[in-house]
């Protein structure tokens, strides 16, 4: 792989500057620092891996992992939010059944039975 | 002669990689010992990484062993385990750039030693080519640094950087000429 150009000098150069003794892994280090880590590998990942939260990551991972699930995602969670905000079923505007509408009728109906009874009692 | 040598390095990579791929099976099935040598195998060009972006040897040295913590919590959502040096690598550019981001105060300092130091040394060799090789864009400096670092082959680099052999060495050569022209400039002579 390696070719005889007019920059074979640099590589001298940087060897001579760059070079480092390889560092060496101290795993009982590592352990002590990550505990936590340390615990889990102890443990074994895999039944780590059922936790609640890694279930809710899975499931965005399933969602955003096409283009497909994600934009009708998106389209689920934005016509959630029009029927909540703009709730077009189901409103006093468009005839549904409020409190104050059943009091108001039942306040007219009391009106009119008071007025009949005391014209019967003359 | 050439494509046997490379079908040999090939199956050599191939070899590892399945390494690899039994080691992360072995760590999901409870064996510290098989992480323990992951780690073993990809700590000097972590490190080497993270010092590409950190420039400074002991940040990165904690950066790859952060890198290790943040691969061991994430194994479980590892796709692919033989590609298991590509995604650490990954891992480990993420995690430098952030502790790059929130050490900008001791960043400073630094910068500004290494201006007391090239006022007072200037002709320096060493210190032209530390410039040289600084003033490199992120990804062509990593290459150079893996390469020259720890010596490493093109095979261990292509595993951690999850590229072929060929884009590798295309990167390195244009590393190499962009020192060449800094040099020049700055009247460096072989």
């Amino acid at each position: 792989m390696k070719h005889n150009n007019g920059n074979q000098w640099i590589e001298s150069l940087l060897a001579k500057y760059l070079y480092r003794e390889p560092v060496m892994f101290d795993f009982q280090q590592w352990a002590q620092r990550y505990p936590r880590e340390a615990q889990l590998l102890e443990r074994g990942i895999e039944d780590f891996g059922r936790s609640h939260e890694t279930k809710i990551y899975h499931i965005w991972r399933l969602i955003m992992e096409s283009k497909i699930t994600r934009y009708s995602a998106a389209a689920v969670i934005v016509l959630a939010m029009a029927l909540v905000l703009l709730s077009p079923f189901g409103t006093p505007g468009n005839g549904g059944v409020v409190l104050a509408d059943i009091q108001q009728k039942v306040n007219g109906n009391t009106r009119h039975k008071n007025l009949y009874t005391s014209r019967q009692g003359r | 002669m050439k494509t046997q040598s490379r079908s040999v390095s090939r199956d050599m990579m191939a070899m590892t990689e399945i390494e690899d791929q039994i080691l992360v099976q072995q760590v999901l099935r409870g064996e510290p010992k098989s992480f323990g040598e992951l780690c073993r195998r990809y700590y000097p060009s972590l490190t080497a990484i993270a010092d590409s972006i950190l420039l400074d040897h002991h940040l990165a040295e904690d950066a790859a062993q952060e890198t290790l913590a943040a691969a061991c919590r994430n194994l479980k959502t590892l796709k692919r385990p033989e590609s298991f040096g590509a995604w650490v690598g990954t891992i480990c550019r993420n995690v430098a750039k952030d502790m790059l981001s929130e050490l900008p105060k001791q960043r400073k300092v630094a910068e500004e030693y290494s201006e007391l130091k090239r006022d007072c040394d200037d002709c320096d060799h060493g210190m032209i080519m530390t410039e040289a090789v600084q003033q490199l864009p992120q990804h062509l400096r990593e290459v150079v640094y893996l390469r020259f670092y720890n010596e490493m082959s093109y095979e261990q680099m292509a595993k951690v950087l999850g590229a072929t052999q060929q884009s590798i060495d295309g990167r390195l050569r244009r590393a190499k000429k962009k020192i060449a022209a800094y040099l020049a400039k700055k009247g460096f002579r072989r």
